[in-house]
């Protein structure tokens, strides 16, 4: 896709690139979710006995648990329907000619081999539950910074895997983690040794493209002291009347004097249910950036927990959620101060319009420990009329007095005045309304890298179409 | 002593934030009611007392089959200056389970102060059930001071319902005692004006507990929320608040703040202030804070010649001072500062 | 006789202990005399004030700093007012809750350790602040809310006027004034001055010194005082700004 120009780029894009279907049967589904499904998984993969275990051990704690008691209701999921595993092709290639055509073709329209070439220092593709395309610069890897599917890292590193594989977020942390620990498939590893630096991010794009199935990629991400790292996650789907879901896992580990800036742009479509679990630990003087657009998915529960267990660490979250029609999107995050003079800044906003429903949830945690520390976070919503729905449920614990701490949000709905303002130099109200949207959203998408935050730009742009604009 | 889950939020969220009720073990003593309330001669008042064998519950989810029945009625278009004081002394073992009804008919107006106070250090319970209905018009402003003892158990449930164009402020200052759980619900109507105050005080090992949801279900409705408190040694406080914008409430406003200040290293703050939004055209915030107090502003002061303790108080003093002054009696705000002040 | 004696202070920053700020300065002020510091931004002049004053943002490291003879190095704020040392901020605090009549009584009595007399004390009140040009109605509105910039900084000479300290430090209480501001502000220095007090003042503009009588200026660079002479240095550095002093 010819991207020349920023503005064309966003003005003749619609929604029917998200929406491209691959013809060719994917090669392999498994449906539902048994101790023997678990074992051919795993075997297919060739993975060792002690991966095998913990599937198998998630598997016992998945039944085990309940379903949340709060938030969205998701009672209809009906796991026995579910295509657990969906293999489209055989093997991984890192070139993208040789990326069968159909799924190339889709990749293409998403703008994903373009970007790499002009943006990215590395790239990996997931279709389904497989990766079916890695690349990394050869400097980079000269560098021994490492970046391979998730199946590749198990293979080539089993060490390092196995030391942080499951160590930030644990199989019993809630129902749908145990789900995706059994169930795990794809997703990337990253290893950014001590001390370098990244001058161009990582991307990892995900594709679920079968109807009626799960995907279940675990990303695990360590950049060790004095390094720096971006990444970004971008993630889509074609529009489907079956139920899909995401219960995917990213678990990030910044080590001391270490950066990481996170992006993800999530733009699942309007059948899938994504119930993804992120967590950060975080060293001394070490910061996590968490830079998130919630777009898609019919219903998100989604709040990334930053652990801040060095002195001097750092968290900076920021947040946009939009939420239309049949819509529930119920985001948020956590954030543990475990140690002195840690500081997060949380800016979190949300739009609700056409009956979609936006719920800010957090669970901000200061702990004795963590004396000095320096607390900042706001949120706001934008309702656009009188069906959706706004809720804002932050819960804030402080248990040292030696801390600077701010808690503010509001909602509301655009000015009349601003829309006359807006009128009065000649904008219909669509556009002004628009115009005060993408205003409202624009803190958030400067936050991305600039060629994210175009497609950020388009995916509010879809969003206000029909309704206002 | 028995394991109780009280003081419930409207709607839960998830368990391991904590926050969905208060987990507490309790002795809940045997009802004991020694004396009546003392309320001020007011001829324009109808007060109708008498002790009643039935359920007693409220949003705590306390549960009681025996309490003393106060009911007192303002009527159509009684517009009462005088403060009506109702208090009741606390003395011996002694436990109070009581329901005091406000009827303010239409357009009527009053202000009251309930207090309770004990004369010994023994241990009271005293659990209140409030009710206010506000008539269409009608103008209350309904004080509620503890001043019991630092040993005592306070439970207090609080439902008004605010018809149109009424105008209701509570203000509770709630300044002893080991535990405290306070419950206030309100239901506006159209261009109701609803103020919840709240300072409060906590030391020791006490427990303050509080679960405020006001409800915008009119439109032009106004509710606010403040609450000013600060908290020392090992006190825990958890503060919800809830402001929920009901469906075709438009042009209302909800606005909740709440400031703790903690004065040790051991203490716990827990905040939720919660708003729900179902109607786009409103105006809703809320702001929380919490921390030591503001180092430069320490700073400034002592160097004007007070010491930290000194200066500490002064700036929580100022920090009351806003409240106190939605008290209208000018005797009643100066007690209650002098009671305050002894209390910091 | 003496009245601040500072020798050799050096200070860190609370929230950066890598930042050397005052890297060994030393002042002398004696009774009856005006000091200026001058000095570029960055230099370390609102640090020395603060420092004084044991605010809680510098730590000390070395020196020491003496007041009427005795060591006053890190005492308590409240303390070093209550020595009689007063200090105007650069920003001073608003306190809502607690009105200017309510702060001033309080203040003037915590200072000098006795009850006032309440109808001498607004009688002084009430004629500083006509000679302040400051609208006496605002005795009842809450301490430096609502106040405009101008405003803030009158009543920092108000409260200095009432405390009437041995020394009074004022920090930039010139900056951000505008021509006539800066004339009631030197009024009430001149007001306050007399043989038996001192004066230091922070600045870096001259505009404040037209209508005093000043008998030092020191520049402050890089934390130490490099140069002090007498107010015609003042004009200098209007005229030739710190470009000499600073390699």
């Amino acid at each position: 896709m010819a991207k020349t120009d920023i503005n064309n780029y966003v003005d003749n894009e619609t929604r029917n690139i998200y929406n491209s279907v691959a013809l060719n049967e994917s090669i392999e589904k498994k449906y539902g979710l048994t101790k023997e499904i678990l074992e051919e998984i795993s075997k297919d993969k060739n993975e060792p006995k002690w991966v095998l275990d913990i599937r198998l051990k998630a598997l016992d704690t998945f039944f085990k648990m309940e379903d949340p008691d709060w938030g969205p209701d998701i009672s209809y999921l009906d796991l026995s329907k579910l295509a657990t595993y969906v293999k489209p092709v055989e093997g991984q290639v890192r070139n993208w000619e040789d990326v069968p055509e159909d799924i190339r073709d889709i990749f293409d329209k998403l703008g994903i081999p373009e970007s790499e070439k002009k943006a990215l220092a590395g790239s990996g593709a997931q279709f389904d539950s497989e990766v079916v395309y890695h690349n990394l610069t050869e400097d980079l890897k000269k560098q021994g910074i490492i970046y391979t599917s998730f199946d590749e890292g198990l293979r080539d590193y089993p060490e390092l895997v196995k030391k942080y594989f499951s160590k930030a977020v644990p199989i019993n942390d809630h129902k749908y983690i145990a789900l995706h620990y059994a169930l795990f498939s794809g997703g990337s590893f990253v290893y950014i040794p001590k001390n370098a630096k990244l001058d161009r991010p990582l991307q990892s794009y995900f594709r679920l493209n079968a109807p009626g199935a799960g995907q279940f990629e675990h990303t695990l991400i360590i950049v060790d002291e004095g390094a720096d790292l971006q990444f970004i996650e971008g993630c889509s789907a074609p529009g489907y009347n079956e139920l899909n879901l995401h219960a995917g896992c990213v678990e990030l580990f910044v080590e001391k004097n270490a950066s990481l800036r996170f992006s993800t742009i999530e733009n699942w479509s309007k059948n899938m249910l994504n119930l993804n679990t992120k967590k950060c630990f975080v060293g001394e003087n070490g910061k996590i950036e968490w830079i998130m657009g919630s777009f898609g998915s019919k219903v998100s529960m989604l709040y990334p927990l930053s652990v801040l267990n060095g002195e001097g660490a750092k968290v900076e979250f920021t947040n946009i959620s939009f939420a239309g029609k049949g819509q529930n999107l119920d985001t948020g995050l956590k954030i543990i101060h475990n140690a002195p003079r840690t500081s997060s800044i949380v800016n979190a906003k949300s739009i609700s319009k056409d009956g979609g429903i936006c719920t800010f949830r957090s669970n901000v945690h200061v702990k004795k420990n963590a004396p000095k520390s320096k607390l900042s976070l706001s949120c706001e919503s934008l309702m656009l009329d009188s069906i959706s729905r706004s809720d804002t449920i932050p819960v804030d614990t402080i248990e040292t007095d030696d801390v600077t701490f701010a808690h503010e949000a509001k909602i509301g709905k655009i000015s009349d005045q601003a829309i006359f303002y807006l009128m009065s130099r000649g904008l219909s109200e669509e556009e002004a309304k628009a115009l005060i949207v993408r205003g409202f959203a624009e803190p958030i998408a400067k936050a991305f890298p600039v060629e994210y935050a175009v497609e950020m730009n388009r995916l509010i742009d879809l969003e206000l179409e029909g309704s206002i604009g | 002593m028995m394991k109780y889950r009280l003081n419930k939020l409207p709607v839960k969220t998830t368990n391991n934030f904590k926050i969905n009720d208060l987990e507490i073990e309790l002795d809940i003593p045997k009802i004991n009611i020694l004396s009546e309330y003392v309320i001020t001669d007011n001829k324009d008042i109808i007060i109708n007392k008498k002790i009643v064998n039935k359920k007693l519950t409220t949003k705590i989810d306390l549960e009681f089959d025996k309490y003393l029945d106060v009911e007192i009625t303002i009527p159509k278009n009684k517009i009462i200056t005088d403060t009506v004081c109702i208090n009741y002394g606390f003395s011996k073992d002694e436990v109070l389970i009581s329901k005091i009804t406000f009827n303010y008919e239409e357009n009527s107006s009053c202000n009251f102060v309930i207090s309770y106070n004990s004369s010994d250090d023994n241990s009271h319970f005293n659990h209140l059930y409030e009710v206010v209905k506000m008539g269409n018009g009608s103008n209350g402003n309904i004080t509620i001071l503890n001043n019991m003892n630092d040993n005592s158990y306070n439970f207090m449930g609080i439902e008004s319902l605010n018809n149109e164009l009424s105008n209701l402020t509570h203000n509770i200052i709630d300044l002893t005692g080991m535990v405290r759980v306070y419950n206030v619900y309100s239901d506006l109507k159209y261009k109701a004006i609803n103020n919840l105050n709240n300072i409060y005080i906590g030391k020791n090992d006490s427990i303050i507990d509080m679960n405020y949801y006001l409800k915008n279900s009119g439109e032009e409705s106004t509710n606010t929320m403040r609450v000013e408190g600060s908290i020392t040694d090992k006190c825990v406080k958890n503060f919800r608040g809830t402001i929920d914008f009901i469906k075709g409430c438009s042009n209302s406003i909800g606005d909740e703040n709440e400031n703790c200040v903690l004065l040790s290293d051991t203490c716990r703050s827990r905040s939720l202030p919660q708003l729900l939004c179902g109607e786009e055209n409103v105006v809703g915030a809320h702001g929380v804070s919490s921390g030591k107090v503001d180092l430069e502003k320490l700073f400034y002061i002592m160097s004007r010649g007070y010491s930290r303790k000194e200066a500490e108080k002064l700036i929580l003093l100022a920090n009351f001072n806003s409240i106190l002054n939605s008290i209208p009696d000018s005797d009643v705000r100066d007690s209650i500062l002098n009671i305050i002040e002894k209390s910091i | 006789m003496k009245l601040l004696e500072i020798k050799n202070l050096k200070t860190i920053a609370e929230d950066d202990h890598d930042l050397n700020i005052l890297k060994g300065l030393n002042l002398d002020i004696k009774e009856g005399e005006v000091h200026v510091i001058m000095g570029p931004n960055g230099s370390g002049k609102s640090t020395l004030a603060n420092t004084i004053f044991s605010s809680p943002r510098y730590i000390i490291t070395g020196g020491s700093i003496k007041f009427m003879g005795e060591d006053i190095t890190g005492l308590s704020t409240d303390k070093i007012a209550k020595k009689g040392i007063f200090m105007s901020f650069q920003t001073p605090e608003e306190i809502p809750g607690v009105s200017l009549a309510q702060f001033l009584k309080t203040t003037k009595q915590s200072v000098t350790g006795e009850k006032v007399n309440l109808y001498k004390f607004t009688k002084e009140v009430e004629e500083y602040m006509s000679k302040l040009n400051m609208n006496y109605d605002y005795v009842n509105r809450d301490f430096n809310v609502g106040f405009s910039g101008g405003e803030k900084k009158k009543n920092e000479i108000l409260q200095m006027l009432i405390l009437n300290p041995k020394l009074a430090i004022l920090d930039e209480t010139d900056s951000g004034l505008d021509v006539d501001a800066i004339k009631t502000v030197s009024k009430g220095i001149n007001l306050f001055k007399n043989d038996n007090n001192a004066v230091l003042i922070i600045t870096h503009s001259t505009k404040i010194l037209k209508s005093l009588k000043v008998d030092k200026v020191h520049i402050l660079v890089d934390g130490k005082i490099i140069k002090t002479g007498d107010g015609s240095l003042a004009e200098i550095i209007e005229n030739d700004g710190y470009s000499e002093y600073i390699k």
